[in-house]
Parts: structure tokens; C-alpha cells; sequence
């Protein structure tokens, strides 16, 4: 029994596994989705019709989240997808792409689900090494507009290609590609090869130094070349992404009746560069995917002619090619340019000769009207993010400086940096209908840069401070709030300062910047509720309040202030819990637009006079420390307060 | 001897016709593309852009040609579509960097949608290879005084800096450039600089697209230095203008976007140029802008998009707020969530919403 059990078993597997080989003898379908000349356009590049005709509606198409999206959705018909272009991805772009050397073009085309794309001569724009840089990743030293990853979401600086780039007929001085010939892909235990090249004509229509020290081959040759090496590793799905096209009226002299359909053939390309190419290519290429023209074709088994009978648009099969060297037909793709169309493949394998058996084109419209395609959310947030950085903003100069203003304190923890940002947000809500603002105290950790001198890369020239310099310096987009508070509040709020005092950290000690016309002296040897005396606010008539004395008396505790604090403060935030005490509060302004409005009034190119920290109408210092170490040399900030 | 004679016999009967036939070819293209030029010309002067745009499509479609190139950006930016027709531009100049047309053409969309860095980085680096250009070297020169006169701009054929027409409204024979306005609300009303206008009885508008309609007084602020006209039939703009509820706070971002006064009463496209809010000394009075030339009449925009005042006049650099105007916000309500627009979509809508004011 035991035996039989045994030999059962046997003969169960034995019939499983000849199920399976049965299945994996049967021809299966790998998906190829084609598009060439993306050219960075991240955006929609406007509407395109079906045909050119104006019979044709035009339709909103592309933008790199609705490519996104197409590509999804076909992928989700077939598990066996490969996404593939056929150059001029990058160059030539628009400046949301541009303005941050084509980053933008590779981080969204890494999310549309690129494998492999050939070269363009748009791809050598910048030269050989920018094209390297591109493909592995990395910053353009020096450029602030490289490396936006993290203000983007992508969220690394700039994270580089993470499809291939490939290259067989760019070879470098030493004999070898530039990039890889060839990209392979396995379905089912068969490797599908596709070979991408540039036109060889490359070096005649870019920048010379872009390509010095390469060389360009002719298309057909390195194809007939690199085929042989490919089948002798057992590869027999060989697939030419080549940056070379045509137009489907190669002749405007005599132009056809048909109208150019997207799915459409005229006169077979006969004529053009792509065809002079197709012609001399060997047998063992089953299908090429071209680009450069900027057009649309699809010369295949699913051709289509599509002209105009009595008034309306009228279609009708012609399975068609072109002509390889031994009068093959082949088919032949183009997906016009900009993200506008797909070219939707479905390739047939015979698993037993590995070959590709049948090849079915379909070239699609990007439609962003079609209510069954998801744009990709992540793709759009990285367009809008780029989008909004475009605005040249940032290199307005806000104001001046007659010096440097690094991020720094002195020992009883008075900074330049700091006190005219709280000016800045005093002067923004002083005004009754502001807030009626007296007093306004900036949190130190939400200072996050110097004030450079010299002038930055943007050429704002030296001493004058551009909005992006400053919203480096404040770049948290905090809103001001304005609040009521009573001078025991100010007294309780000056000893939460230091650590382990009312709930403060007790680790941290966390002395507040702040706004001209306050004064108070701290003393970091004495106890929580100790360490504060002589608060005074002189008012702009010379009048000076006590708020507390000498001794650290409250001298009225219950009058009342305005004060101004960030809408992180405000809500307890760094410690400051006394805070939530507040009443009658005002949201206002963002502080980076206090700020702006502040050093307006220090412009020099604007006729004023540049902002000069030493001035001795800014009321300095503004914070004395007493009984200091004598060893003590900087503010005070961890958990001893008298370091 | 006998050699030099079959070759000379093989040359006649197969290079000689190439070339002839090349040649033939090429002046039956140079014929196609003028043609196509000419047509687009007279079918944009006389608004059938999209007629334009199609013939131009089908062109592209069939064979390349840098005037067909071009021809599609003029007719994307007399359809309103500026950010389109920079993308095409981009890629024009970027595929023929040394043909002037496209870099002037590029350089100067760019120039008008605020993008001073850029454009002049474009036009120094096209200066380098051709430093005898006179068009690149003004706009370059005007770009760097922050007055850009497309007038001045001589260019080919091939383009114009400004949109398309040829439509004027019979009364309109004598008239010069007043001010800038803003058309609002229903299409049918536009706010300006009362000043520039209270003395002008006829009065016209056009906007970016060339389209123009005859325009009275209908409502004056004097101490906002407002005043309201109305169309005689509706000016279609791409998105109507949403008056801002409030002032932005002193230091928001702002865009400002007029018609420069330079050009005289010839259709122009309106220039974008970023500014930062000033701080208002009071209550009542307006509010400082910084930036050079800002034409009177000019429309100032939040980052939202919104309308939040008008320029008052070209020396004082003075937004006038839009305070006394309640009835007209009423009307001009924002979408509850209201995000920020890119600069060239703030552009793209005031090609049709801003509006230069003319009149005798």
C-alpha cells in the first residue's frame, strides 16, 4: 500500500511537471510600450488629434502623471510589461525642466517606469559627462538648481536614472560604448534584447564639445554587428530602439490624400532616414521603435488609412512594413513627441525557437480626458513641486546688509541674526489693525542660516539679500500670531527658557530671540524663576516700562502686553507652554513676509540705505548676562545653564 | 579620351538631374512653406486659429521645417495658450540654436512671463556665436533696463512679439495707448487708473490676443483713483479674475502685469514682473512696489492668482487695493480651496484678461 501511495505520488508529479512544460512551451505576450522625444515635457504639451485632420478631435494629452497613469494601466493587462523609449527624452525642454538640467525629465520618467531608451543627439546636448551624470545620479557642483530632490519629494537630491541609457554606436576613444549596446529582459526563461543607438549623424547637429572623443556608427551596421554576438547568448527577440524617423509624406510636393493617422503608413515612409535604415538591417530584428522626427507612424500588421470620404474620417486596414535587407517587412513604430501617444506592442514568443512570432502595434493617444486613467499623484506632486520653483521669486533682492549676519550668539546670547528677525516680525504686527504688537520673541531653532555678505550665484551683487537667501533663513512658512499676555506671563515665559524651569526640557536651554525696545538680564548661575531681572520695554517715545525689577520682581503683574510669537510658539512649541496663556489672538503673516517686508526698507537698489546690525537705533545689546564663567564663551543651549 | 567621354556621359544622365530634381524640390518646399505662411497670417489677423493651427499640424506631420515650427508657437500664443507655445519654443530654440528667429522668439516669451534670468543667459550665450545680431542686442539691452518694446524688435518675417490682427473698430481712427485694465466679473467690465481715463470720451479695449471692443465709463472711485468701464459686448477671457477678499500681507510675493505704454496703440502681448508687497505707511494709502516700469493700470496678482489692486501710475510704484470695490468682489468669489498658481499660468490667463485701454 505504502508502495502504491509512493509510486501514485510519483506519477502525480511527474504529470504536474509535464503540465508545466506543456505551458511553457505555449507562445505568450510581452508588452512593449514605446514613446521617444519626451523632450522634459513634464507638463502637458497642449492637445493632439488622432489624425491631423481637422475632422479629428483634439484632445488634452500628456503630462508626465497621465504617462504615469497609461503606463500603469497597461502594465496591470500583462505581467510581462517593458517600458522602453527611443531618445531625446531630455534637451531641448522647457524650463521646468531646463532650469534644473533636465533632473526633472529622469525623476518623473523613473516614475512613469522607463527600463531602457536609446540615446538622442538631444541626449548630448550638455555633453558626454552631464549625460553620465544623469544616468548615475549625483549634483551639478556648485548650481543651485541642481539636486532639488528634497524641496521636490523625490526625496534625494537627485537620484539619477534608474532606467538604461544605451548606446551601441557611440563608442569612446578606447573602442568601447559610451553606455551599454543592449538591455536584456526575461519572460518566461526568454531574454528579449533591445539595441539602442542614436542617428550617426549626431555629431553634425550638437555642440561639438558635447561630443568630442566619441564616435558615431552607422545605425544598420552596428545592428548587423551586434546580432551575431546576440544569438550566440541564445537570444533570438531582438528589438532596435533607434533615435532616426521619418514622415508618413516623406514628399510635400506630392503630398497623399490620406492624414497622417497615428496609426497610419502614407507611401510606407519610403524615402525617409528610418526606412534607409530599416532597409539594410538583418533578419533577426523583429521590430524597431524610432523617434527624432517628432511624428507619429505605425507601419505594421495594424496600419491604417484614414482619409476623408464625403465629409468624414474613413479607415481601412493595410498591413504593411518596411523592408529589411532581405525584403522582410518589419514593423516599424514612431509615437509622435512630447508624452503625446504610446505605441502599445504586444509581441508574440515562440518559447521553443525564442523568436518573436507576431508583433500587434497600437498607437494610443495620452488622452487626459479619459476618465478610465489614473494620473499618478506622486508624478504630479514632483511636476507642480518643480512648477512652483520655477517662479523666479527667489532671486528678487528683498533688501540689504552692510555686513555679514552669521547664525550665531554672542556669550549672554544676544545675535544680529536672530533680533532683526523679531524686528521684522514686530514691525510687521505692530500696527493696530496687524495686532498692536509691542514686544516679538523668535525661537532660535527656527533660524536656520547665516546672511551671507558676498553676492551668491544668482548675481544680486554683494551685500544685497535675495528672497531665497531668506527663506533659507526662515524656511519653516511659520504664520505670526499675535496674543495678549501679562507681564507675569512675559516673566514666567523668560525663566521657561532654561532647562528643567516649567516644563522646559530638561535638557535643553532655549533663550528667545528677540525684538528692539526689550530688555532683560538672565543669570544662568541661579535657580528655575530666579534668573531673570531687570525686563524693560522703552517705547518709541523714549518712555521705558519696568516690567520686572532688579531683585526679579513683577512689579504689575497683571497689565497686559501684545506680544508676537510664530504659530510654533504659540501652541507650546520649543517648551514654551506659557504661551498657550495667551488671548485675543491674530494669525498674520507668513514670517518669511515680515521678513521681505522689513529689509524693503533696506534696499539699496531701491535708493535706501543697507541694514546695519551695529546701528544704535536697534537698541543693543538687547540681553546682559550676569555672574558668567569667565570660561564661558558662547550662549548657553544644553542642560547647564551657566556653561 | 574615350574614358573622359563616358564618364562625362554618366554624370549628365545621373548627378546633373539629382541635382536638378534636389533642387526643384527644394524651391517646391520653399513655395509650400510660404504658402502655409501666408495663410496662417491672414487666418489669425482674422481669428480663425484654429484653421491656423490644423493646416500648421498637418505641416509638421509631413515634413520639418523651422518656419512651420514657429508658425505653431505664433498661433499657440493667439490662442492663449502661453505655456504651450513656450514649451514649443524651448524646443525650437533648443533644436535650431543658431537661427535667430527662434532664439528672439523664445527670448522674448520668456522675457514676458517674468523670467529675466534665464532669457538673458539664453541671449548672452546666442550673443557668444552671434555678436553682430542688432535684434538679440537690443532686446538684451531692454531686458536689462526692465523695458521690454516689441515695436522696437526688428524681426523676420517668420514672427512678430505681439499677437495677430487686423480687426479695428470703425471709430477707432485716431487713438493712442491710455493705460492698462483688467477685465472682471462677466467679461463686460474692466477696472483701470481713473486718471489715465476720465477725460476720454471714445474709449476701446484689446486684449492679448488681439481682440478688441469699444468701452465707456461706467463707475468711478475718486479717492481710490478707480474707475470701472464697460464693454459693449463681452471681451471671452480663458479664466475669469477673482478679486482678491483681502489685501496679502506687506512681503507676499506679487505679480504685476500690464501693457507698456512704449508700444503706442499697436496689439501687444502684456508683460509679467515679480515683486515683493510693500509695507502701506497707513490705512488708506496704497501700498509700495519696487520693480522698474510698471505700467499705470497694471493689475496686481497674489500668488493665488487673485486680483489684489492696480497699479496707480508708472512713477509713484503705488498698488491702489481694491477696498472700495465690495459690490464687485461680492460678484467675483474665490473657490473655497484656493492653491497657488504657477507664474505662467497667472501669465496664461492674463493674455485674455488683461487689457490695454485706448482711446482719442
Amino acid at each position: 500500500m505504502k508502495k502504491n501511495l509512493i509510486m501514485l505520488a510519483m506519477a502525480a508529479m511527474l504529470a504536474t511537471a509535464q503540465t508545466g512544460f506543456a505551458q511553457s512551451q505555449l507562445p505568450f505576450t510581452v508588452k512593449i510600450i514605446g514613446f521617444n522625444d519626451y523632450h522634459g515635457n513634464l507638463q502637458s504639451p497642449g492637445t493632439f488629434g488622432q489624425t491631423a485632420d481637422a475632422l479629428s478631435p483634439k484632445k488634452a494629452v500628456g503630462g508626465a502623471e497621465y504617462l504615469a497613469g497609461y503606463v500603469a494601466k497597461m502594465k496591470a493587462t500583462n505581467p510581462n510589461t517593458v517600458v522602453v523609449g527611443a531618445g531625446d527624452l531630455i534637451g531641448a525642454t522647457p524650463l521646468i525642466s531646463a532650469l534644473f538640467h533636465d533632473e526633472p525629465a529622469v525623476e518623473t520618467l523613473n516614475r512613469i517606469g522607463l527600463d531602457f531608451s536609446s540615446v538622442g543627439n538631444h541626449e548630448f546636448d550638455k555633453g558626454s559627462v552631464e549625460l553620465l551624470r544623469l544616468q548615475n545620479g549625483g549634483c551639478k557642483a556648485g548650481d543651485a538648481n541642481s539636486c532639488k530632490g528634497a524641496s521636490v519629494g523625490t526625496p534625494v537630491p537627485f537620484e539619477g536614472a534608474k532606467f538604461k541609457w544605451l548606446s551601441a554606436n557611440v563608442v569612446k576613444a578606447d573602442g568601447k560604448t559610451l553606455l551599454p549596446a543592449y538591455g536584456l529582459k526575461t519572460f518566461n526563461g526568454v531574454k528579449i534584447a533591445f539595441i539602442g543607438m542614436t542617428l550617426k549623424d549626431t555629431p553634425t547637429i550638437v555642440t561639438p564639445s558635447g561630443v568630442a572623443g566619441l564616435t558615431f556608427k552607422d545605425e544598420a551596421d552596428t545592428v548587423n554587428a551586434l546580432a551575431p554576438r546576440l544569438r550566440a547568448l541564445g537570444v533570438e527577440s531582438i528589438v532596435v530602439l533607434v533615435h532616426q524617423g521619418g514622415f508618413q509624406n516623406s514628399n510635400p510636393a506630392t503630398p497623399g490624400v490620406l492624414t497622417s493617422d497615428i496609426n497610419g503608413c502614407t507611401n510606407n515612409l519610403v524615402g525617409s532616414d528610418i526606412a534607409k535604415i530599416v532597409n539594410r538591417l538583418d533578419d533577426s530584428v523583429d521590430l524597431v521603435i524610432s523617434g527624432h522626427s517628432h511624428t507619429a507612424y505605425n507601419c505594421s500588421a495594424n496600419t491604417i488609412d484614414t482619409k476623408v470620404v464625403s465629409g468624414a474620417l474613413q479607415s481601412l486596414p493595410r498591413p504593411t512594413g518596411v523592408a529589411n535587407k532581405v525584403g522582410r517587412l518589419i514593423p516599424v513604430t514612431q509615437a509622435s513627441n512630447y508624452g503625446r501617444v504610446l505605441s502599445d506592442i504586444d509581441v508574440t514568443i515562440d518559447p521553443v525557437s525564442r523568436n518573436i512570432t507576431d508583433v500587434a502595434i497600437t498607437n494610443k493617444l495620452v488622452d487626459r480626458t479619459d476618465a478610465t486613467v489614473t494620473p499618478n499623484a506622486n508624478v504630479l506632486s514632483i511636476v507642480n513641486a518643480y512648477s512652483a520653483l520655477v517662479a523666479p521669486i527667489s532671486n528678487i533682492v528683498i533688501g540689504s546688509i552692510t555686513q555679514a549676519m552669521p547664525n550665531t550668539s554672542n556669550v549672554a546670547c544676544n545675535s544680529d541674526n536672530g533680533q532683526m528677525i523679531a524686528d521684522a516680525q514686530l514691525a510687521a504686527t505692530a500696527p493696530a489693525q496687524f495686532g498692536g504688537a509691542v514686544i516679538a520673541f523668535m525661537n532660535r531653532g527656527g533660524v536656520r542660516a547665516d546672511f551671507t555678505f558676498p553676492s551668491s550665484a544668482v548675481g544680486e551683487g554683494a551685500g544685497n539679500v535675495t528672497y531665497g537667501e531668506a527663506y533659507t533663513v526662515q524656511p519653516f512658512g511659520n504664520s505670526l500670531v499675535t496674543m495678549t499676555v501679562t507681564a507675569q506671563d512675559l516673566k514666567n515665559v523668560l525663566e521657561q527658557q532654561f532647562s528643567g524651569c516649567r516644563g522646559q526640557s530638561a535638557t535643553a536651554t532655549r533663550i528667545m530671540h528677540h525684538s528692539a525696545g526689550f530688555k532683560y538680564s538672565w543669570d544662568g548661575s541661579q535657580v528655575c524663576d530666579s534668573r531673570i531681572s531687570n525686563v524693560t520695554l522703552t517705547d518709541a517715545n523714549g518712555v521705558i516700562d519696568t516690567v520686572v525689577d532688579a531683585a526679579g520682581a513683577v512689579l504689575n503683574p497683571a497689565k497686559t502686553y501684545r506680544i508676537t510669537v510664530n504659530n510654533f510658539m504659540a501652541t507650546g512649541g520649543d517648551g514654551y507652554t506659557t504661551f498657550l496663556n495667551g488671548t485675543n489672538l491674530l494669525g498674520g503673516a507668513q514670517d518669511i513676509d515680515a521678513l521681505s517686508a522689513y529689509l524693503a526698507n533696506f534696499n539699496m537698489l531701491n535708493g535706501f540705505n543697507a541694514y546695519n546690525p551695529a546701528d544704535a537705533s536697534l537698541g543693543k545689546p538687547r540681553l546682559t548676562r550676569l555672574n558668567a564663567p569667565a570660561t564661558s564663551t558662547a550662549c548657553v543651549t544644553g542642560a547647564n545653564t551657566n556653561l | 579620351m574615350k574614358n573622359v567621354l563616358i564618364f562625362l556621359i554618366v554624370i549628365s544622365c545621373t548627378v546633373i538631374p539629382a541635382i536638378a530634381f534636389a533642387h526643384e524640390h527644394a524651391i517646391e518646399m520653399q513655395a509650400k512653406i510660404k504658402s502655409i505662411q501666408q495663410d496662417m497670417r491672414k487666418d489669425l489677423s482674422e481669428g480663425r486659429t484654429e484653421k491656423a493651427r490644423n493646416a500648421l499640424e498637418k505641416a509638421s506631420g509631413n515634413f520639418h521645417a523651422i518656419e512651420i515650427e514657429l508658425g505653431l508657437i505664433q498661433t499657440l500664443m493667439q490662442a492663449g495658450e502661453y505655456r504651450h507655445a513656450l514649451s514649443a519654443a524651448a524646443h525650437t530654440q533648443a533644436e535650431h540654436p543658431d537661427e535667430i528667429d527662434s532664439t528672439l522668439l523664445y527670448a522674448w516669451l520668456m522675457a514676458i512671463g517674468g523670467q529675466t534670468n534665464p532669457t538673458t543667459q539664453l541671449i548672452e550665450a546666442t550673443l557668444a556665436r552671434h555678436p553682430e545680431d542688432a535684434a538679440l542686442t537690443l532686446m538684451l539691452t531692454q531686458i536689462k533696463a526692465r523695458q521690454l518694446i516689441s515695436a522696437e524688435i526688428k524681426t523676420s518675417d517668420a514672427i512678430q512679439l505681439k499677437p495677430f490682427t487686423s480687426a479695428r473698430i470703425p471709430n477707432a481712427k485716431v487713438r493712442k495707448h491710455l493705460t492698462t485694465g483688467i477685465l472682471i466679473n462677466d467679461e463686460k467690465h474692466v477696472i483701470t487708473s481713473l486718471t489715465t481715463v476720465e477725460d476720454t470720451k471714445i474709449l476701446q479695449v484689446r486684449n492679448g490676443l488681439g481682440r478688441e471692443v469699444n468701452a465707456h465709463i461706467e463707475q468711478i472711485f475718486p479717492t481710490a483713483n478707480i474707475a470701472v468701464l464697460k464693454l459693449d459686448k463681452p471681451l471671452k477671457t480663458a479664466t475669469k479674475v477673482i478679486l482678491a477678499d483681502k489685501t496679502p500681507f506687506p512681503g507676499s510675493p506679487i505679480y504685476i502685469i500690464g501693457f507698456t505704454p512704449a508700444t503706442g496703440d499697436a496689439a501687444d502681448w502684456p508683460q509679467l514682473k515679480v515683486d515683493i508687497l510693500g509695507t502701506a505707511p497707513s490705512a488708506t494709502s496704497g501700498y509700495p512696489i519696487h520693480v522698474k516700469k510698471a505700467a499705470t493700470g497694471s493689475g496686481v496678482f497674489n500668488q493665488q492668482g487673485h486680483l489684489i489692486g492696480i497699479v496707480d501710475s508708472d512713477n509713484n510704484k503705488i498698488m491702489l487695493p481694491l477696498d472700495p470695490l465690495t459690490d464687485y468682489k461680492k460678484s467675483s468669489k474665490a473657490p473655497t480651496a484656493s492653491g497657488k498658481l504657477a507664474m505662467d499660468e497667472i501669465y496664461e490667463n492674463a493674455l485674455s484678461n488683461a487689457v490695454q485701454v485706448l482711446g482719442k
